[in-house]
């Protein structure tokens, strides 16, 4: 396996503790820099926004006793990051008998399935045009189509789900503007509910392949340039290989991996953009759900599910990480 | 033989692929790309201040124009949610009895009275029955809104409510919207359900959100540049810090945890929605720099200028800046774009400034009131095209600038 060593293994989730630690810990103090207490200000926008409180003295004592508002800071911190980390995210404010934890949990798969699809097509899709951009052999016409497809690269995943609403759904009326699953259908494992969360899904799914396939493109089409004037390349023409094996297996396996790093930095800009496409689409994932936490003044809610945002791209980049000495069986990560 | 014609051949090839390099105009900084971008950035940075030498920006200001609403008693208003209060609406109009021909008998003002729910407030004086008998059924049916009375006349002028019934109802209903606050002379990009004239909003918007990007783009690349220095010349302890912090903010989704803060403290000034986007724009220069400085403290010029003797800060901001210049440029349009769109990203969720028009705000208002629905386009149109020139400008500019820091990118026949 490679590089795969503990040593490695070891820094890699050290890393991992490090940013969700970072991020946490940020969560933690914003609240309390804003002057006053943190539940008595939550609870006092809450009114602000959407009118009386029932009980508001209550629920004030109630949380106050849970955060142990009344206990040095340092106990706060400790016993906030030990409820973050057994995932024990409280009550939602806004919906007050349900807790965060399951509100997250019943979101999560939306986002999950939709940004997995949708980021795995973009860099494929990606990494082949730019692949063929710096190839020779690329026949003129693909050339010149390209740069084309690559315009759309520099607008945001949101405003293109603007436009594709505007075109798809209430222009051609082809497909769905909003939602995952038709109304009246019941979520199953039944041909329906499947053709509906598909015909859903084309539409955020394309706005952010379309929207970051271009960077995928550029990055390969740098590193191919670079690639295409290795000596093992020449050798490999000279050997009499199949322009396509060339292509494959020399050009784009030796190009692929600086692009999987860039993959695994990239993961945080990626969820912060599904986070919108979704609210574009009232799309019923983790982004929709935080901007209706945004709406009620739910910050339990939001405080919560960034902290569930934060923990699931680390997880990816660890696990991105833990794949990387599989597929680059030269680096020792002596250095890392 | 054959090997000398080669070798003339190939000379003269040489001599002109080599010719255009002495010319003096032909700097690497003459990159198409980086041109082109760069004047699509200024254009939008200059709509500001010229565009308020031609147009009156405070038409920026809420109600300062007319209202793309129509009321509800237009013609083509119903869509299916709303049927029965169209029809409760309907029967109080005159023109809706079973003959259309009993529109045209002489409405009293008592009528007409009655379509405005007997609000004095919502009647105009066309409405009070001050005009001949046949106009205060048509007028009323602009709600009192003397801006639309022209097009509400000509549209009462098609045989009403029984033709429109039959039609798709939300295309009538759309084509009824899209005619209040479309582009006209007056506004040439419309306006918008508050009453914003949307090419005011534009002028007054556009370069303010450049400018947040900027803001925080500089402040981001300042402290990188100073940490990455730092890690990559000095290295030992004071790298590994640097490196593994900014490794670890890196992963953090920036923008799910700017919508924490953005939440708590609640931003009213462009310039503090900047200082908190700075807060993520760091690491990626930081990263870029060092990796630059590892790379350059090995070259001959820079060893050549430790042996004569020059100071750490010379070397580094002497030596090496001036020939890490397109990378770091490229970095920073890179970020300049990233925190935009960050900015955007925050003003769309609606947590950015109330006060002042900016791109993303009008976005949030276009979509918080429907607008793409309700084929409103200029009203989101006008800031995506603003900020979509804004960052394919800042894209090109990217890439005309790796291309001059790193001249195999420029490529043979790539040259797209």
């Amino acid at each position: 396996m490679g590089g795969l060593t503990w040593n490695y293994v070891l820094k890699r989730v050290g890393m991992w503790f490090l940013t969700i630690w970072l991020g946490t810990t940020i969560i933690f103090i914003v609240p309390r820099l804003a002057p006053g207490d943190p539940v008595a200000a939550m609870i006092g926008r809450m009114t602000a926004q959407s009118g009386y409180i029932e009980n508001a003295a209550q629920i004030i004592e109630a949380w106050r006793a849970r955060f142990g508002l009344d206990q040095p800071w340092h106990v706060q911190y400790l016993r906030y990051i030990g409820n973050s980390l057994r995932f024990d995210l409280g009550y939602s404010l806004a919906n007050f008998p349900s807790r965060v934890e399951d509100m997250v949990m019943q979101a999560l798969p939306w986002t999950v399935g939709l940004l997995l699809v949708s980021t795995l097509i973009s860099f494929l899709v990606g990494n082949t045009i730019g692949a063929l951009m710096a190839w020779e052999r690329t026949p003129g016409w693909i050339r010149n189509l390209l740069p084309v497809s690559l315009t759309f690269t520099s607008i945001p995943f949101f405003m293109l789900g603007i436009l594709l609403i505007y075109v798809f759904a209430f222009w051609l009326r082809w497909l769905p503007a909003s939602g995952a699953f038709g109304r009246g259908l019941t979520a199953g494992f039944n041909w329906p509910f499947i053709a509906s969360v598909i015909q859903h899904a084309i539409l955020p799914a394309t706005a952010i392949v379309i929207s970051s396939m271009g960077f995928w493109a550029l990055g390969m089409r740098g590193m191919m340039i670079t690639t295409a004037g290795e000596d093992y390349m020449i050798l490999a023409q000279a050997k009499g290989l199949k322009p396509s094996r060339i292509f494959w297996m020399y050009g784009v396996r030796n190009s692929i991996l600086p692009q999987v790093t860039a993959l695994a930095l990239s993961l945080g800009g990626i969820v912060g953009g599904a986070v919108l496409v979704e609210y574009i689409f009232a799309y019923p994932g983790v982004g929709y759900l935080l901007y209706q936490g945004i709406v009620t003044s739910d910050y339990t809610l939001i405080q919560g599910i960034v902290f569930m945002l934060v923990f699931t791209t680390a997880t990816l980049v660890l696990i991105l990480d833990l794949l990387y000495p599989l597929i680059d069986p030269r680096i020792t990560y002596e250095r890392g | 033989m054959t090997t000398t014609v080669q070798s003339v051949s190939t000379e003269a090839q040489l001599r002109a692929r080599k010719k255009p390099r002495f010319n003096r105009w032909d700097s690497p900084w003459l990159n198409p790309k980086f041109l082109i971008g760069l004047s699509m950035v200024l254009f939008v940075m200059l709509l500001g201040p010229i565009g308020q030498l031609f147009w009156d920006t405070r038409l920026a200001l809420p109600a300062s124009s007319p209202l793309n609403l129509p009321p509800p008693w237009a013609p083509g208003f119903t869509s299916e949610s709303d049927k029965p209060a169209v029809q409760q609406l309907e029967a109080l109009r005159p023109r809706a009895t079973a003959t259309p021909v009993a529109a045209e008998a002489p409405a009293t003002p008592a009528v007409s009275r009655s379509i405005t729910g007997g609000n004095p407030f919502a009647r105009t004086p066309a409405a009070t029955g001050a005009q001949p008998a046949a106009t205060p059924a048509r007028s009323s049916l602009t709600g009192g809104n003397p801006f639309a009375t022209p097009r509400a006349t000509e549209s009462a002028a098609v045989p009403p409510t029984t033709g429109q019934t039959q039609q798709p109802r939300q295309a009538v209903g759309a084509a009824a919207y899209a005619r209040f606050g479309t582009p006209t002379w007056a506004h040439p990009l419309g306006t918008e359900s508050s009453g914003r004239d949307m090419l005011a909003v534009l002028l007054v918007g556009a370069p303010r959100s450049l400018r947040i990007g900027l803001i925080a783009a500089s402040i981001g690349m300042a402290i990188g540049v100073i940490l990455g220095f730092t890690a990559g010349y000095l290295g030992g302890w004071a790298d590994s810090v640097i490196r593994t912090i900014s490794d670890a903010v890196i992963v953090i989704p920036a923008l799910a945890v700017l919508i924490v803060i953005g939440a708590y403290v609640k931003v009213l000034q462009i310039e503090n929605m900047a200082l908190l986007l700075a807060l993520f724009a760091w690491p990626g220069p930081t990263r870029l720099i060092r990796a630059q400085v590892l790379s350059m403290r090995e070259r001959g010029y820079v060893q050549m200028a430790r042996i004569s003797g020059a100071s750490s800060f010379h070397i580094m901001f002497l030596e090496m800046m001036p020939n890490m210049l397109p990378y770091i440029a490229a970095s920073f349009t890179g970020n300049v774009s990233a925190a935009i769109l960050a900015a955007t990203g925050l003003e769309v969720l609606g947590l950015g400034p109330t006060r002042i028009p900016t791109l993303g705000m009008t976005i949030y208002y276009a979509i918080s009131a429907a607008a793409i629905l309700r084929g409103m386009w200029w009203w989101w149109g006008v800031p995506i095209v603003a900020l979509v020139i804004v960052f394919s400008g800042l894209f090109l500019m990217t890439v005309g600038l790796d291309e001059i820091a790193n001249p195999r990118l420029r490529g043979r026949k790539v040259t797209a």
